[in-house]
């Protein structure tokens, strides 16, 4: 009834009235980040790469990834170091998962890229009422022309013919030049998605001695907010993680702001040192798939590739195999490992019934003891 | 506004006191008058949302014979969504018009037509954001309606009555539909 009232009143007091819109009209945006490429590309270009298609800066949401085993186990011979040198990404990297928007840029003129959608779920971490999602503004050349930026998955060498047939991808031929979030590992500024309150321990991109960003609501709008971090070392990472804790941050670097007012500045660097900002991952939670060595020699032509045990973090449940891992070429937009066993299963090397076996007859190129 | 809606059906399904002569009982009817006030549950197609069932209730008052006039007034509110936007529209429909009617055993049936304004309030949330904006319109507006009132006992009818409406929106015609069941009281 109150209701009724207030409608009457206010439509008699009225004078003019506006226009209805339903559930039509413009929608305005979630919110508006700041950004700016900053550098001068002359020199950063690739080779063949003498003029600029069009400079973008691209909102993309972070996956979480466990990187697999053989890339971080300290390698067990100086043949195994250079594959891990040229097939694996840096472990506190940034994965990217979706790209979600993405706006032109002029060097050295801020822009705004607007957000008209929170991040679906499915780039969120935690449970239902303390849900976190991160993403890094990805500067790059859009050299396709499709307005948006487009990931590339790394490419394993030829394989036999256990599995279902796998999709290899063309490289995108967009050119990252930078981000605002690259590696755990140096600085970063990300854009913070929060639904509910926050919780540490899911321990996504952590930045462990940062002020909690559930406690700072005035840094937030609509979810949104920009947080900064220094970075910890590698070592520092590595530590934390065998000791099962967060690697802790410098609190002095860390830094917050509302979007619509922090400038997010992104320094263009050498697309090979920044490349892999937009490689996904095949897989995610730090799985190594095994692959059936095929009749032929595969082309191991530009790859590194070396045999090496299998990693069991000493656990001791591995069988006594010796693995082939190639690496990506070098050309490839992202590094990447293929790894063949002479006995085993795609998920599962040790799996009780192989779907191949070539211990007693192992290919004429298999070049590990078997 | 729900318990309110609630509370006219009550009372119009409420036993009046019997004031029988011992030869109708109280199911005889002793209304003939020329004054009937009906009021009930109001179901329409909002008038400016577009999908959607806009529910309230409404009240008039219709007095003559054959051919009558009648003031009406009603309040429907619908609420729909769209991935960017939850929008509540609230009419409030005021309208006077006339009446033709036939007296056909215990019921009348008849033909209404009502012009007037419709008065549109509207909220707009975007979705997964603070942002909330309203805004009044006021519509030309009217709708044709068949009737039919049925007396149930003493003074008071079984009342429905429905039909299309009509509203110019920004100079488009929006078309629609409106429609009402509840009680009468002809003393």
């Amino acid at each position: 009834m109150r209701r009724v009232g207030l409608l009457v009143l206010s439509c008699a007091l009225s004078a003019g009235c506006s226009k209805l819109e339903g559930l039509g009209g413009a929608v305005p945006p979630l919110v508006q980040f700041q950004v700016e490429a900053t550098g001068d590309l002359g020199s950063l270009r690739p080779p063949g790469v003498t003029s600029d298609v069009s400079l973008r800066i691209a909102l993309v949401w972070g996956a979480q990834w466990w990187i697999e085993p053989f890339c971080i186990l300290p390698p067990e011979s100086d043949s195994a170091a250079a594959v891990i040198a040229a097939g694996c990404r840096d472990p506190f990297g940034f994965v990217p998962a979706l790209v979600a928007a993405s706006v032109p840029v002029n060097i050295g003129a801020p822009s705004s890229l607007p957000l008209f959608e929170q991040p679906p779920t499915d780039v969120l971490v935690g449970a239902s009422t303390s849900r976190v999602g991160y993403a890094s503004l990805v500067f790059f050349d859009d050299r396709d022309g499709s307005g948006t930026l487009e990931l590339s998955t790394p490419h394993s060498s030829a394989f036999g013919r256990d599995g279902p047939p796998q999709q290899d991808s063309v490289d995108s031929a967009d050119v990252i030049y930078g981000a605002s979030f690259l590696t755990m590992t140096a600085p970063d500024e990300r854009v913070v998605f929060l639904d509910g309150t926050f919780d540490e321990t899911s321990a996504f991109y952590p930045r462990s001695g940062c002020p909690d960003p559930g406690s700072q609501p005035a840094l937030f709008t609509n979810g949104f907010s920009v947080l900064g971090a220094g970075g910890f070392s590698a070592a520092a990472g590595f530590t934390s993680s065998i000791a099962g804790t967060l690697p802790p941050e410098d609190p002095n670097t860390c830094t917050g702001g509302v979007p619509e007012t922090t400038l997010v500045a992104i320094g263009a660097q050498a697309p090979a040192n920044v490349n892999e900002v937009s490689c996904t991952e095949r897989t995610l939670d730090g799985t190594t798939r095994y692959r059936e060595p095929p009749a032929d020699m595969p082309d191991l032509r530009d790859r590194v590739s070396a045999c090496a045990s299998l990693p069991s973090f000493d656990a001791g449940n591995q069988p006594n195999l010796i693995q082939f891992v190639v690496s990506g070429r070098s050309t490839d937009h992202c590094k990447g490992l293929t790894h063949y066993a002479l006995r085993g299963c795609r998920e599962n090397v040790a799996c009780p019934v192989p779907d191949w076996d070539f211990t007693a007859n192992p290919p004429a190129w298999w070049p590990c003891p078997s | 506004m729900r318990r309110l809606a609630i509370a006219v059906l009550l009372v119009g399904l409420m036993p009046a006191p019997s004031r029988g002569d011992g030869s109708g009982g109280d199911l005889r009817v002793r209304s003939s008058g020329p004054l009937t006030v009906d009021g009930g549950l109001v179901f329409a197609l909002p008038t400016a949302l577009g999908p959607g069932l806009s529910t309230g209730f409404g009240i008039g008052v219709t007095r003559g014979r054959v051919l009558a006039w009648e003031a009406r007034a009603s309040w429907s509110t619908a609420t729909e969504s769209s991935v960017a936007w939850t929008v509540t529209q609230s009419d409030l429909r005021l309208r006077v018009g006339g009446v033709i009617q036939h007296t056909l055993g215990r019921a009348r049936v008849g033909l209404r037509l009502g012009v007037g304004p419709t008065i549109v309030h509207e909220t707009r949330l975007r979705n997964s954001s603070t942002l909330e904006t309203s805004a009044f319109s006021t519509l030309p507006a009217g709708e044709v309606e068949a009737f039919v009132a049925v007396h149930v006992f003493g003074p008071w009818l079984f009342n429905m009555a429905g039909g299309p409406s009509a509203a110019v929106d920004s100079g488009n015609l929006r078309g629609g539909w409106v429609s009402l069941i509840g009680v009468g009281w002809q003393p």
